[in-house]
């Protein structure tokens, strides 16, 4: 497993079967999203939609949400009852919505991320930082990267 | 996930307990290891996200931690090896408390593409909660240089503010 023996054939053979299932997974792996709602609504009435992964407020007030997604920007009708957490548009959210046939979807469920865009901050410093202390920890030397005694 | 910091500052914790010495780098790129291979992918190319979850997943980093440990010397290449996938499973057991709006993460991909979570704690609270994680992270830090001696004056530097010469000899001794 470790050995010098086929060492760069092992490299390849990994590094191909990394790149085989991240690609099976982005063909084969897929809930469908709102726009595929959208174009078979029968199919779909009554399901609910995810609107998640990071979604941007476009505008809101206390009847609908227009959030962006990578398909374009969607509308959510927030219910009568419905209490809706201050959310200013900019802001990242994660949503739960119930599709009707009718085309339209009706807010059922909503996180907000307020501190996403720190945590992408403090996450790159802390990255730099570990990258940082691997340069000071390892040289390059015959047979590969070694590790600093 | 929680941010990088709050996993490097767990890794840290973590590391006191065993002792890491030089493979500490390699096994705080572990604990970063399964976000850093995956979240890149899915910022850069929001509609990759099943290929960027793939990559978060146990089989796919056990397979980037065999990728790099073979960059190694041959004699490093299995310490390396255990340090990146111990990083990597503190890793995927703190994800496994995050509170999803939606599922969790792939732990048994591509066996199964069911998602796994314990739903504790919001993502966002990690980095609330951030200050306090580096508080007690460097305090642990600090209390540990203190009580190895690290933290204060080396023996020689003490004698050499009493008047001693550069050589750690007393003064008196100079002939």
């Amino acid at each position: 497993m470790f050995s010098d023996r086929l060492r760069v054939l092992k490299m390849i053979v990994i590094a191909g079967l990394i790149v085989v299932l991240g690609w099976w997974a982005h063909r084969s792996v897929r809930d469908p999203v709102w726009v595929d709602y959208l174009a078979r609504p029968e199919k779909y009435h009554g399901r609910t939609v995810t609107v998640a992964r990071e979604a941007r407020i476009v505008s809101v007030d206390s009847t609908r949400l227009v959030v962006t997604q990578p398909e374009g920007n969607i509308e959510l009708l927030v219910p009568p009852g419905f209490e809706l957490p201050s959310l200013p548009p900019g802001r990242d959210v994660s949503a739960l919505a119930v599709f009707d046939r009718d085309g339209f979807f009706t807010l059922e469920a909503i996180s907000a991320s307020p501190f996403r865009k720190w945590k992408i901050v403090v996450s790159l410093l802390t990255a730099l930082a570990v990258v940082l202390f691997l340069f000071f920890s390892i040289r390059v030397g015959k047979g590969g990267l070694a590790l600093k005694e | 996930m929680p941010d990088l910091a709050t996993h490097l500052a767990t890794a840290y914790l973590a590391g006191r307990f065993v002792k890491l010495r030089r493979l500490a780098a390699v096994f705080y790129l572990g604990v970063l290891l399964p976000d850093l291979v995956s979240r890149p992918i899915h910022i850069v190319f929001p509609s990759t996200f099943w290929m960027a979850q793939s990559f978060h997943s146990p089989v796919v980093v056990f397979l980037f931690c065999w990728l790099i440990s073979l960059f190694f010397r041959a004699d490093q290449r299995r310490p390396v090896f255990l340090a990146l996938g111990a990083g990597s499973l503190l890793h995927f057991l703190f994800d496994l408390t995050q509170r999803h709006l939606v599922a969790g993460y792939l732990w048994f991909f591509p066996f199964s593409l069911e998602r796994y979570s314990i739903g504790w704690i919001k993502p966002d609270d990690y980095v609330r909660w951030l200050p306090l994680t580096l508080l007690v992270t460097v305090s642990v830090f600090l209390a540990g240089r203190l009580m190895t001696g690290k933290g204060g004056l080396k023996p020689g530097m003490e004698r050499r503010a009493g008047g001693s010469l550069p050589g750690g000899r007393p003064r008196s001794e100079q002939v």
